[in-house]
């Protein structure tokens, strides 16, 4: 059986970016034009006594240093340069064209709605980005960065994500932690750290981390992630106060307060205050960024109270969670399938978009290749996944191929079973039944999907368990057991929620099987 | 009387000052010249040499900032001209080979004016300042641009060897002599030392021309402790006239435009502290665009190993690496001294 990713409770934990892309959506910054204002006559008076590519060159300089990029003596000096461009250098006459195309490029940037790691349109394109080959080039060329750039944090911040997406794990964690040691108030990195330690459930050290910095209590990015980290450990963030301080200060615009209005949203949303929550969520989406778009759709599917349409927000870049979601509620397969793949070419070492995008590709739409290729790539970040093992391993049964599927419950034989929820047990039992079927091993994989269906019945999870029986049943009828027409009878008359399209979905399927 | 007549600083030509100096001729004051619009400069000479000429000016601020009491002007300009002399006598009396000196200074009455006094200070005659000398395409006049760095960063060492920090290091300030053979320091009308309080330092503002400010001046900080951000300041401005040698641009542009625009000094609302690290990533993009703009590529390491140290964003990193170590060295030129000469010297042998 085949696990489906479902958050009990989603929080609104940061994102993980390149710098670029963080930068274009405008996670990092704090912009409103301030005074400044910088005198430049003697350098004017300087060109206008004597024109020269020195004068002419020191007063570009200066305009662009000013911004004050309008002036008629400007103009003659850029005239100068140009017409003796063999006697300038590259620099400055870059320079010239960032003071006559300003923001021009920047803002094309950033109305484009998707910025992705790589964008990709065939499944070749797919394969070649996870190409190892390709990953550890630019792993490589980082490496060496961080060795010219030794005091940059933000290289040392992209290595780690580099790794983290190759899942070496350790190497990431040691690249995150000189990133904190050169940088331990930025909020770059440490929103970034902070993602990093909920991937690697190393809970406490997020929270340490967030704690040892002085902007912790003036940065709503960083309360926001606070708050967040402690809900997870269910824990309540001393913070709360301070964050509810810095909304009322009105010195952060709504998209700078987002995440932490979401935030708050959540918890009271967790503690069952409705209209709280609300109110929060609604601010939260004044002007929302992906994070809080997805924990809006996500509440919105918890509880029908909030009726939500992610599609309405336009301007926000990379939507992909949430609208992967919205469509998986609604039945769209294949529009939940291609913006999960969009949602990991976002971040490419998460693993909830791999989980939902493999789950939908394999049961629902039919492509076991697809699915096979995504678990393939979401266990190169992540290889010790039990979720991703379980799900490579049905894809594998299903479609015929128990060599390779063996391979991989040897990998899953040396997870610590104990310390999986109870949820990822059931599931990986069913699917070690489903492979002893395959197998031929019909007493033992009968026993093993009992199992997991008795143990769904005990967690009072009627999804798991009537998702375990309907798998149970079509493997009956494709093994041709006695139990089939039990079986068949038990997931012809059971009662579904309409919610629940792949049930729906997956039924229909299996009843196809009565007569195979 | 009209006000060009009513100056007594104009009706300097053709008279024999007390201290045997004859002058010449009036002159425009040259671009960047010491004291720009508030001096009038002319050409004197005392039978054995021409030299150069600042006439305060006191007319020129009182038309500048109108409204102002006539008292406070004289008493602002007269502790400024005054503490320009006595820095230039000190650099005099250390005999700094690599600053602009001051040969001879006095004050001259000329009756028929409001205000007759007529302060000045001469100079020795300079060919001009370097931006004249300047062209910025790959591997054009390297031997003499180094040559001239290295007299640079030997005035800067003098004047820090007597506690004086330039703060207004920029091409208009290093001036040329001997046909633009030797190159030295002038002006330091904004500098600061230990000994003498400057009427300009308020303790927080850069007391430079603020186009050419290392970055942390303009968002805005200020470091604690007064001789480390002297030195400190220097040591960035010797790095952004580097840059403006070989690239024509100063570092801070070069940092500027390598710095995403909502992190821009005009544009961040937040800290300095808070803007650091971005800087920090601009500032080794900028270094890797410097590298980019020469063929010779040890000589592009070289400099921008010298950059790195003199130019690094936050500035109780600058120094170089081993000079950090040492304690109260982190900002010292020796090293940056020798490296230039060894450097000049390379580059004039492979010319040869």
């Amino acid at each position: 059986m085949a696990i489906i990713y479902e958050i009990k409770k989603r929080r609104v934990i940061p994102n993980w970016r390149d710098y670029k892309r963080t930068l274009q959506i405008g996670e990092l910054g704090l912009h409103h034009p301030n005074s400044l204002d910088i005198n430049i006559n003697r350098i004017i008076n300087d060109w206008s006594t004597s024109k020269n590519i020195g004068t002419a060159a020191e007063l570009i300089s200066a305009a662009f240093i000013s911004n004050k990029t309008n002036f008629s003596e400007l103009t003659e000096a850029i005239s100068l340069i140009k017409e003796n461009s063999s006697n300038s250098s590259s620099a400055l006459l870059s320079l010239i064209d960032s003071i006559e195309r300003p923001t021009n490029v920047k803002s094309n940037e950033q109305t484009s709605k998707f910025l992705l790691e790589k964008d990709i349109d065939t499944i070749d394109d797919f394969q070649a980005f996870i190409n190892n080959k390709s990953l550890f080039k630019v792993i490589h060329r980082t490496k060496n960065r961080s060795k010219n750039e030794m005091f940059n944090p933000i290289v040392w911040v992209e290595l780690a994500r580099l790794y983290t997406m190759h899942g070496q794990e350790g190497k990431a964690e040691r690249a995150l932690l000189t990133a904190l040691h050169l940088a331990p108030d930025n909020r770059f990195v440490l929103r970034s750290a902070t993602r990093f330690f909920i991937h690697t459930d190393q809970f406490e050290k997020a929270l340490y981390y967030l704690r040892k910095s002085k902007s912790l209590k003036y940065d709503p990015w960083l309360i926001s992630a606070h708050i967040a980290t402690s809900s997870i450990m269910d824990r309540f963030s001393p913070l709360i106060k301070d964050g509810e301080k810095l909304i009322l200060s009105n010195n952060f615009s709504p998209f700078e307060l987002t995440e932490l209005y979401s935030s708050l949203g959540t918890l009271e949303f967790n503690d069952g205050s409705f209209k709280k929550a609300k109110q929060l969520f609604n601010k939260s989406m004044i002007q929302p960024n992906d994070n809080t778009l997805a924990q809006m759709e996500w509440v919105s599917k918890e509880d029908s109270r909030f009726s939500f349409n992610p599609f309405v927000y336009e301007t926000v870049i990379n939507p992909f969670e949430a609208y992967a979601l919205d469509h998986y509620e609604n039945g769209n397969w294949e529009g939940a399938f291609y913006n999960c793949v969009k949602w990991f070419l976002d971040m490419p070492f998460s693993k909830r978009p791999i989980l939902l995008g493999s789950y939908i590709a394999g049961s629902l739409l039919k492509d076991k290749n697809a699915s096979i290729l995504l678990c393939e790539v979401g266990l190169q970040a992540n290889p010790h996944d039990p979720a991703l093992l379980n799900n490579i391993i049905y894809e594998l049964a299903t479609s015929g191929n128990l060599d390779q599927a063996n391979k991989y419950i040897n990998q899953i034989r040396e997870i610590n079973m104990a310390s999986l929820t109870n949820e990822c047990k059931v599931t990986i039992q069913a699917t070690l039944g489903l492979v002893a079927l395959r197998n031929k091993k019909f007493p033992i994989g009968k026993k093993l999907y009992e199992l997991a269906i008795e143990n769904a019945g005990r967690m009072k999870s009627n999804y798991l368990k009537n998702l375990a029986i309907i798998n149970y049943a079509r493997e009956l009828l494709i093994a041709n057991q006695p139990e089939k027409e039990e079986y068949f009878n038990i997931i012809k008359n059971m009662v579904l929620d309409d919610k629940h399209k792949d049930l729906i979905e997956l039924r229909k399927e299996a009843l196809e099987y009565k007569n195979y | 009387m009209n006000q060009l007549q009513d100056n007594a600083a104009n009706a300097l030509k053709g008279k024999q000052l007390k201290n045997g100096w004859t002058v010449t001729k009036k002159i425009e004051p040259k671009p960047g010249s010491t004291g720009g619009f508030f001096s009038v400069c002319y050409v004197v000479n005392n039978g054995e040499k021409e030299a150069f000429l600042k006439a305060l000016n006191f007319n020129a601020f009182f038309q500048m900032f109108k409204g102002k009491s006539v008292v406070d002007i004289i008493n602002e300009q007269t502790k400024a001209y005054q503490f320009e002399k006595e820095l230039l006598l000190k650099c005099k009396s250390n005999r700094l080979s690599k600053v602009s000196l001051i040969i001879d200074e006095g004050e001259e009455f000329i009756d028929g004016f409001v205000i007759p006094n007529v302060p000045f200070l001469i100079f020795e005659m300079a060919d001009g300042d370097v931006r004249s000398h300047m062209n910025f395409s790959k591997d054009i006049d390297l031997a003499w641009k180094l040559k001239s760095l290295h007299d640079v960063a030997v005035g800067l060492k003098q004047l820090h060897g007597i506690k004086i920090g330039h703060q207004d290091l920029k091409p208009s300030n290093v001036l040329l002599y001997e046909k633009g053979f030797v190159s030295k320091v002038g002006d330091l009308g904004r500098s600061l030392c230990a000994d003498i309080v400057a009427p300009h330092d308020n303790g927080k503002d850069f007391p430079g021309e603020f186009t050419y400010a290392p970055p942390e001046y303009l968002y805005p900080f200020v470091a604690p402790d007064w001789d480390k951000r002297i030195r400190a300041t220097d040591m960035y401005l010797f790095g952004s006239l580097v840059t403006y040698y070989f690239l024509g641009t100063n570092m801070t542009a070069l940092i500027g435009k390598n710095l995403d625009r909502q992190f821009r000094w005009g544009v961040w609302r937040g800290s300095y502290l808070d803007v650091k690290d971005y800087l920090i990533d601009a500032f080794y993009k900028a270094l890797k665009e410097f590298k980019g703009s020469f063929s010779n590529q040890e000589l592009a390491n070289e400099l921008a190993e010298v950059l790195e140290y003199c130019c690094f964003p936050n500035p109780e990193k600058r120094g170089h690496p081993k000079a950090i170590a040492q304690i109260g060295n982190q900002y010292d030129f020796h090293r940056v001294v020798s490296k230039f000469d060894l450097l000049a010297r390379r580059a004039t042998y492979q010319f040869k």
